[in-house]
């Protein structure tokens, strides 16, 4: 990967080897309390509402909803420079609105985004081996 | 409960020249600033016996002692979190070993060369490398790198739950730029601007225009605390610090992003402490410096901060009242991160102290009650100064 022509690949966290090896298998995993059964974002080793240190990954719908989104147009990476303008947004998870994940939305034209909307997650190759989710308008 | 307040004051200021590119090294800048900053307070480089600096200030405790002279260093501390821990909480830091004994004459700057990028690189440039470590894993990969940026969600959520619009950031832009006219230090002195061109400028990171954007400026800034009993037999006026606070919150895992709806925010928890510190309330503040690296994030810090309601930022910043000489309540009077210079925020307290000293070049008739604070929507940290 020339890193001049594409975005950095994600450096998988100790704590977020799951989330990616979902990505990958085309599954968008959260992590859950084992305890409390509360969903955390980011991925953290702890869950902050009880402290139990089990956690699990589980599937997610993968349906969602724009909670902000930006047009990017200045670039402010040489692989930015191919690629404005580019959107990035917030989508919110259906199954807790404490789940605010970055992305790119996908299938649309930027002029058309709205907050709010629905969303639902696909997954995009970013590099050999790496999958990344993206979201594209719900039907 | 035993408090800070008004056992220390910031009693000498100082800077160098802000530039586009200063020819010069970090270490140089840091230096000649507080140098200046020593010299006003009327005491000698050696009488410095503490260093507080931004964590993310490339110059070290032990070479800037070694360069001026001081041959024993009592105390030397760092404010993580850049513009946000770093201004005030410097200052804090100094006013703290100060009150507690730890040292008697701490200086707190910033230097760097953030535009030119001798020694620092440029700040609003995004790292070019393989892959992004840790919580940057979730963010860079979809082009998401710099803090103009991650207004620009929080700005876009604001417009869509308030109403808020560009002109009201714009309004910003105009008080510090129209601020900066009369300061010749000023970077942007000689290019005014009005609400039109800012409403033309182009688009950075949509809703965020070029002019809702701070400068990146080479420079240094210092200031030296002392303890209130020792200020009373110095040079100039000195400005008491009436009390500090810090601030985090959970969400500031997410690099600047914010989540307005949520009950906390960093800046609304150093709120919760200062005024009640202070014991005063925001009535009687007559002059405010708001860490200006986005528009967007000084109206939701008057928000926070409880200046105005959540949600009515727009319509508080734009009715004048923050524009010198006749607005109720004067804001960065130099011009700030957004016109003088991006010191992180060192320019603004440099000129909260010249305010209630009443040797400003837009000086606020009778200002005597300053609030200062550093920048919002990362851990950030705000003072309330009196002469």
């Amino acid at each position: 990967m020339d890193p001049k022509t594409n975005f950095p690949r994600p450096i998988p966290e100790f704590d977020a080897q799951e989330y990616w090896e979902g990505c990958n298998r085309g599954e968008l995993l959260m992590q859950r309390c084992s305890s409390c059964k509360k969903f955390r974002w980011l991925p953290q080793p702890m869950c902050p509402a009880c402290h139990s240190i089990e956690g699990e990954w589980v599937k997610v719908s993968g349906k969602g909803t724009v909670y902000s989104y930006t047009i990017i147009t200045h670039p402010v990476h040489p692989a930015a420079r191919s690629r404005v303008p580019y959107n990035v947004a917030q989508v919110q998870l259906d199954e807790d609105p404490q789940l605010i994940l970055i992305t790119n939305l996908v299938g649309i034209q930027n002029e058309d985004i709205r907050i709010g909307m629905p969303v639902r997650v696909v997954f995009e190759e970013h590099s050999p081996g790496v999958m990344l989710p993206k979201f594209e308008r719900a039907a | 409960m035993e408090t800070l307040k008004d056992k220390t004051a910031i009693v000498g200021v100082g800077h160098t020249e802000y530039s586009r590119d200063s020819g010069r090294s970090e270490m140089s800048l840091a230096v000649e600033a507080i140098r200046n900053a020593v010299a006003d307070a009327g005491l000698k480089p050696t009488d410095i016996d503490g260093i507080a600096k931004f964590s993310m200030d490339n110059n070290d405790h032990v070479f800037l002692a070694a360069n001026l002279g001081i041959q024993k260093l009592r105390f030397f501390a760092e404010a993580p979190w850049g513009g946000g821990g770093g201004p005030v909480g410097s200052i804090m830091l100094g006013a703290m070993a100060v009150a507690t004994g730890m040292a008697d004459c701490v200086v707190a700057f910033r230097a760097m060369n953030e535009r030119s990028g001798r020694g620092t690189g440029r700040f609003g440039l995004a790292a070019v490398r393989e892959g992004a470590p840790g919580a940057r894993g979730y963010l860079e990969p979809y082009g998401f790198f710099s803090p103009a940026q991650a207004v620009a969600l929080s700005a876009r959520r604001h417009m869509h739950l308030y109403g808020t619009k560009s002109e009201h950031f714009g309004a910003i832009a105009v008080a510090c730029r129209t601020h900066a006219q009369t300061n010749p230090n000023a970077v942007m002195r000689g290019r005014p601007l009005t609400i039109e061109e800012h409403q033309s400028s182009r688009m950075i990171a949509d809703p965020l225009r070029l002019h809702d954007c701070c400068l990146e400026t080479d420079g240094g800034a210092a200031v030296v605390i002392v303890s209130a009993e020792r200020a009373r037999d110095l040079k100039h006026k000195p400005a008491y610090i009436m009390a500090g606070a810090f601030g985090a919150t959970d969400h500031n895992t997410q690099a600047v992003v914010k989540f307005l709806e949520r009950k906390h925010s960093e800046t609304s928890v150093v709120a919760d402490d200062l005024f009640p510190r202070a014991g005063i309330g925001h009535k009687d503040i007559d002059i405010c410096f708001i860490y200006d690296h986005f528009t967007p994030l000084v109206l939701m810090a008057f928000e926070e901060f409880g200046f105005c309601k959540r949600g009515e930022g727009g319509p508080f910043v734009s009715d004048g009242k923050l524009l010198w000489p006749n607005g109720s309540l004067p804001f960065n009077t130099s011009g700030g991160n957004l016109s003088e210079g991006y010191i992180h925020g060192m320019e603004n307290t440099i000129e909260a102290v010249r305010q209630l000293r009443g040797d400003a070049i837009n000086q606020v008739k009778d200002a005597e009650i300053a609030f200062v604070a550093s920048g919002n929507a990362v851990p950030t940290t705000a003072m309330i100064l009196h002469r």
